[in-house]
């Protein structure tokens, strides 16, 4: 049995989302690992969309969160009052799963701006609802490309912030939540806590040594490092048959 | 600001939206632990009369204190509206009926315009006293989607995105022949190469 790497971070995620979470869902992998999650081992976990979509969010592939295909068989329809205020600012969301253009070692996050070799900045698309989310839900899981250039000492745009902020712990900062508690990537599973990084486990295929060398950041962890819970041959055909039959995200 | 400049800032989702509840509400401001310990915050908090980073009376601890917004015009997309501005919107509803609530002005483009009083009141996402003019203008998302009534079309989707990216004389070009270049929606439409 064979698996892309990309599946291997959608599984690895949705090992990670409990049946009793409420998660505010983005579109693209976490999308695909929650609705892995729900369809496997967590049946009751409660997906919403920062738009205001509440209840099960489709398995028809969307190009975007405003295609409507990505509202099919909802629960019900609110506004992002209802979604960010009431349930997120309301201290209801247990689980936020958030991509990342680069992550430092409090899992402080940069969806904004990257710094470029000649100097230049380059734009992404910025906040949207993700600081919202970083900043109020109980925790957050970041998905993202185990890139060497994404983990960085300092973040070149800190959107949103992690488990400390400059240092401190978050909740003196007047945040709410627990900030970025683990970070899954296409090559390791990485627990952050307020020391910093730990490699909790490197998916199978990987080689300890080499995640540490392609993680310029410090490590905890790394001599009782296990090995990530390899994908089923349920979990595959789910995501390749349903959830991502195109390949978008995880081809 | 001079004629013609915009000026851009970078909120938070649900910070954006809690500004226009205020507005809304005239209330003084609103707090939010939104934003805090971020960059957003920093660069949002230039804007003095707009955004301030304060302490809670209660707890002590820092808040963000947001002013209300209270934009001078609103332009809402609804799948239906009736003659005295009752609109019913499908799907999620985003911040739409804040800023129709917040605006001075909330005008609304409608799929579909029905007599007055003729749409079922539980099904309403704007209330009428929130809005001063509607407009019947099929196919208004397009190229985007309405939920129910019509796909995106990511032929022109693509075309548009194309241009952006290549940015400089195509983008121009995007613009003459689909902005610039017509007087009309229907033109729009029409050069689109698609019906209302």
């Amino acid at each position: 049995m064979t698996w892309t790497p990309a599946e291997m971070m959608a599984v690895a995620a949705a090992h990670e989302i409990e049946s009793a979470d409420i998660a505010v869902v983005g579109l693209g992998l976490p999308q695909i690992a929650a609705l892995l999650a729900k369809r496997t081992h967590a049946p009751d976990v409660e997906l919403v969309l920062e738009i205001g979509v509440m209840g099960a969010i489709s398995t028809e592939p969307s190009v975007g969160i405003a295609d409507p295909r990505m509202w099919k068989g909802a629960q019900a329809f609110g506004g992002m009052i209802d979604v960010l205020g009431y349930l997120l600012h309301g201290g209801r969301v247990t689980l936020g799963i958030l991509g990342a253009l680069q992550v430092d070692v409090a899992g402080s996050i940069n969806s904004s701006q990257v710094v470029q070799e000649d100097g230049s900045i380059r734009r992404f698309r910025g906040s949207g609802g993700a600081n919202d989310v970083a900043s109020l839900a109980g925790r957050v899981m970041v998905v993202m490309r185990h890139d060497a250039r994404k983990f960085r000492e300092r973040v070149d745009f800190l959107t949103n912030p992690g488990r400390l902020v400059d240092g401190r712990p978050r909740a003196e900062a007047g945040l709410q939540g627990a900030g970025t508690s683990v970070i899954v990537t296409d090559r390791a599973v990485l627990d952050v806590t307020d020391q910093g990084l730990a490699l909790r486990s490197v998916h199978p295929g990987e080689d300890v040594a080499s995640v540490v060398a392609g993680t310029p950041l410090p490590l905890a962890g790394v001599d009782g490092c296990g090995e990530t819970t390899g994908p089923t041959p349920e979990e595959l055909e789910l995501i390749r048959s349903e959830l991502d039959p195109h390949g978008w995200y995880t081809r | 600001m001079l004629a013609g400049e915009i000026q851009a800032d970078e909120y938070s989702n649900l910070a954006i939206v809690l500004r226009l509840h205020a507005g809304a509400l005239a209330l003084p401001f609103v707090p939010t632990r939104s934003m805090l310990g971020s960059e957003l915050l920093d660069a949002l908090l230039e804007q003095k009369d707009a955004v301030r980073l304060e302490c809670d009376p209660f707890s002590g601890k820092p808040v963000v204190a947001l002013a209300p917004l209270k934009p001078d015009v609103a332009i809402v997309h609804v799948d239906r509206a009736d003659e005295a501005g009752n609109a019913v919107v499908g799907g999620p509803t985003w911040g739409l009926r804040e800023a129709a609530c917040a605006a001075r002005k909330t005008v609304l483009l409608a799929e579909e315009v029905v007599p007055a009083g003729s749409l079922d009141p539980d099904a309403v996402t704007i209330p009428g006293p929130f809005v001063s003019a509607v407009v019947h203008v099929p196919r208004a998302a397009y190229p985007t989607a309405a939920v129910g009534l019509y796909d995106y079309d990511r032929r022109h989707l693509e075309l548009y995105v194309a241009a952006a990216i290549e940015g400089g004389d195509a983008y121009a070009r995007y613009l003459d022949e689909y902005v610039y270049g017509v007087d009309s929606h229907e033109q729009f439409l029409e050069r689109a190469g698609v019906a209302a």
